[in-house]
């Protein structure tokens, strides 16, 4: 069961052997740098590093869906900003640097999160979690959030063929365009109590499973593989360089 | 083993005691059945005796609750926890891990049992529930007989003296129940005490001896199991009967034959005559076939008619193709080969109404009213249309409910909501899927009133359904699916 998958139809490529650890450590180191810096170019360079990743761990057609989507919500964004331009016109005079670091720390997030959450098993990340010692008010909520990824995508496999029933005839998408309340009360509010009730039930069975007085969920009985070694390495180098591209590159050193 | 004494409790922000002054004892290797009316207080007892008050559920409590001396909750849930098992209503909740033997191991090491030992206990607990060639099966994949014997591997992985189930009977089907009860005995061979809270006595009878029903957070009888056998007492106290035949006597629906062997097609029934297929205007399933992808061939030439304004019960096994057969009939999926046709015309969701299983995904509006007017669809909220769905409401015991939020209504009441949404426009064919699984005996009968009456005002009512009291009550033909699971 993978984390990101209900029924195991989304499975990554995974070619390289990495410890859930190594993953999740990435993730984070990633996702911190990206925010560090300021610099396009330097982002750019992180970018492709952590893109290699990518590509190395993550089927060429999922990574390609995803790119659409995030290239899609991009555009949606800057038409935005272009229309918002006409009201506030210092927006688009403002310099396209500053527009475009965001986009380029979603695609940083987006590399480093689909082969996390493509390739992992979810007990595997409750484990890993585990193993890297957080303090438990940090570990219990986070492996709850890990268990609730299949919930949710059961419940809108659910919901949308309720909505479907109930709906019927009134489907079209310009139907909901032109309902936005309705859209709003069918589709979200049921999510909503259902999230809040699942999340209340995985809190409970944590509790009762005995998960917040854990302590020793051991070390690890496999050691780093190369795999693992040679992705730290290249990550740790990644942002060596690309702390070192925002110093020189924007000559302010702020990062 | 287990005292209770003049146990009381209010939940925080309530201003309502949901548990009242309750006492009882219970002894080493003695189960028992907790009864009652929908919110009497049943859950709300076993969440104070498996120790998540007050450490997860806030409130008041007061009076007294031992296990072994030692009092509810002392040490936290998890240490408390040792003595003490919860298993949820929702089985699947409770799974944490991603397979079945990682369950268990994951259980353990919480426990701290790390190593062999965890592995030599968890294969014994998979060995004793049947569950070792399951080892490695996701939890998710499960079915619901499964998925509730995995809970209880992981559960009684550290030998427990006390087990206490929520409402086990309420998804399952009467072969898992007998699976279920069966290993619930082994458990109690072995010493555990059992309290299980259902509102199906039938499948528990032999192995709970005492009967506590408690009635709005009150202990109202003390007795034994064999006491609900008294009508008079189990309509004052709201309960289910404790005999429901095994299999229900009903003839299969008029026109019922397949074309593969019994055994092949997997459906119990004495083929009706080509004749009765014939006659009238009715719903009608010609030679079907169907198949999930990757999924075995279902119902081997299945041919039946629907008539309207009668009640046909379809049961068995889980995962056989009951909800199928439904959807099926109500256009959601279509036929790989056969038909399926409304007096002639295409089946389709246009001229059916289903209710499906989970009612949270199917209320969407601010109040219960609303949700019936919307329900009722065309020329919005007149005068008329409001009065109308007061009315539906009322049969349905739902009228003071009215101005509710849907989703703030308990689990029977939304039930009871949803099966009164499908009834709110006129239609063809009225499915329903385990319309009563959380039901008591008294709403039971409600419903079971209202789909006869439903039925009545000329539909053909399709009713899936584990629930052989329900069958029994207002079924006019019944099926029995026991083909390969889908």
């Amino acid at each position: 069961m993978r984390a990101l998958s209900r029924i195991d139809k989304y499975r990554g490529g995974g070619r390289l052997i990495l410890r859930p650890e190594t993953r999740l450590l990435l993730t984070v180191a990633a996702s911190v740098s990206s925010l560090a810096l300021g610099d396009p170019q330097a982002l750019s360079l992180l970018l492709a590093f952590s893109l290699l990743y990518a590509a190395a761990e993550t089927k060429f057609k999922t990574l390609l869906l995803a790119y659409a989507f995030m290239g899609l919500m991009c555009a949606l964004s800057l038409a935005c900003v272009w229309l918002l331009g006409f009201i506030f016109p210092p927006m688009r005079e403002a310099p396209l640097a500053g527009a475009i670091s965001p986009f380029i720390r979603l695609g940083v997030s987006l590399n480093v999160i689909l082969p996390l959450a493509l390739n992992s098993k979810l007990t595997e990340l409750a484990m890993a979690l585990g193993r890297l010692h957080l303090p438990g008010f940090l570990r219990l909520p986070l492996m709850v959030t890990i268990r609730f990824i299949p919930v949710i995508l059961n419940d809108l496999v659910q919901l949308r063929e309720a909505v479907g029933i109930r709906f019927r005839g009134r489907r079209g998408f310009l139907f909901w365009l032109r309902h936005p309340l309705t859209w709003w009360r069918v589709f979200f509010q049921p999510l909503i109590v259902r999230l809040i009730r699942s999340a209340d039930e995985l809190a409970m069975a944590s509790e009762l499973k005995g998960l917040e007085v854990n302590t020793d969920f051991g070390s690890s009985a496999e050691p780093f593989s190369p795999d693992d070694r040679l992705v730290g390495l290249t990550a740790a180098l990644a942002i060596i360089l690309s702390a070192l591209a925002e110093f020189f590159l924007s000559g302010s050193g702020h990062a | 083993m287990l005292k209770v004494e003049s146990l009381s409790y209010r939940h925080a922000h309530s201003d309502r005691l949901a548990l009242k002054d309750v006492s009882f004892s219970l002894d080493e290797g003695q189960s028992m059945l907790l009864a009652g009316r929908s919110g009497s207080g049943k859950s709300t007892l076993l969440s104070v005796l498996a120790g998540l008050v007050p450490h997860f559920l806030k409130g008041a409590l007061a009076g007294r609750a031992e296990l072994d001396g030692r009092e509810a909750g002392a040490g936290g849930v998890a240490e408390w926890g040792r003595g003490a098992r919860l298993m949820l209503q929702n089985s699947e909740a409770q799974f944490l891990a991603g397979t079945v033997g990682e369950e268990i191991l994951l259980t353990l090491r919480c426990r701290g049992v790390i190593g062999p030992e965890a592995g030599e206990i968890a294969r014994e607990r998979l060995a004793a529930l049947g569950l070792s060639a399951l080892k490695d099966q996701s939890v998710f994949k499960l079915s619901e007989g499964q998925k509730q014997k995995a809970v209880l591997a992981a559960l009684t992985a550290l030998r427990p003296k006390l087990l206490l189930l929520d409402e086990p009977s309420a998804n399952l089907d009467p072969v898992f129940l007998e699976e279920l009860k069966k290993a619930l005995w082994r458990l109690r061979e072995d010493g555990l005490a059992l309290i299980v809270a259902d509102h199906r006595p039938y499948w528990l009878k032999g192995l709970c001896r005492k009967l506590l029903v408690l009635d709005d957070g009150a202990v109202a009888y003390e007795g034994q199991i064999e006491d609900l056998a008294d009508q008079e007492r189990r309509s004052r106290l709201g309960l289910r009967s404790p005999d429901v035949p095994e299999k229900p006597s009903l003839p299969p629906p008029s026109g019922f034959r397949r074309r593969a062997p019994e055994e092949e097609a997997g459906f119990n029934g004495t083929d009706g005559s080509d004749q009765a297929a014939d006659s009238g205007g009715e719903i009608r399933i010609e030679n079907l076939y169907f198949n999930y992808p990757g999924g075995p061939e279902l119902f081997g030439g299945l041919s039946l008619t629907l008539a309207y304004g009668e009640v046909t019960a379809l049961t068995g096994p889980s995962g056989r193709g009951k909800t199928t057969l439904a959807r099926l009939l109500c256009g959601l999926e279509k036929p790989a080969r056969g038909r399926i046709t409304y007096d002639g015309q295409p089946a389709g969701l246009e001229l059916a109404q289903v209710v499906l299983q989970n009612a949270d995904h199917q209320l969407y509006m601010p109040t219960v009213l609303s949700e019936v007017i919307l329900a009722v669809g065309a020329g919005g909220r007149t005068p008329e249309v409001e009065a109308g769905a007061r009315e539906l409401l009322a049969s349905f015991g739902l009228l003071g409910l009215a101005s509710r939020h849907p989703q703030s209504l308990s689990g029977g009441e939304k039930q009871r909501l949803v099966v009164a949404l499908g009834l709110a426009r006129p239609t063809k064919l009225l499915a329903l899927d385990e319309p009563t699984s959380g039901l008591d005996g008294q709403n039971l009968a409600l419903m079971a009133a209202q789909i006869t009456k439903a039925a009545q005002a000329g539909p053909a009512v399709l009713l899936v359904t584990h629930d052989l009291e329900l069958v029994g009550l207002c079924a006019a033909r019944h099926l029995e699916l026991f083909g390969p699971m889908t």
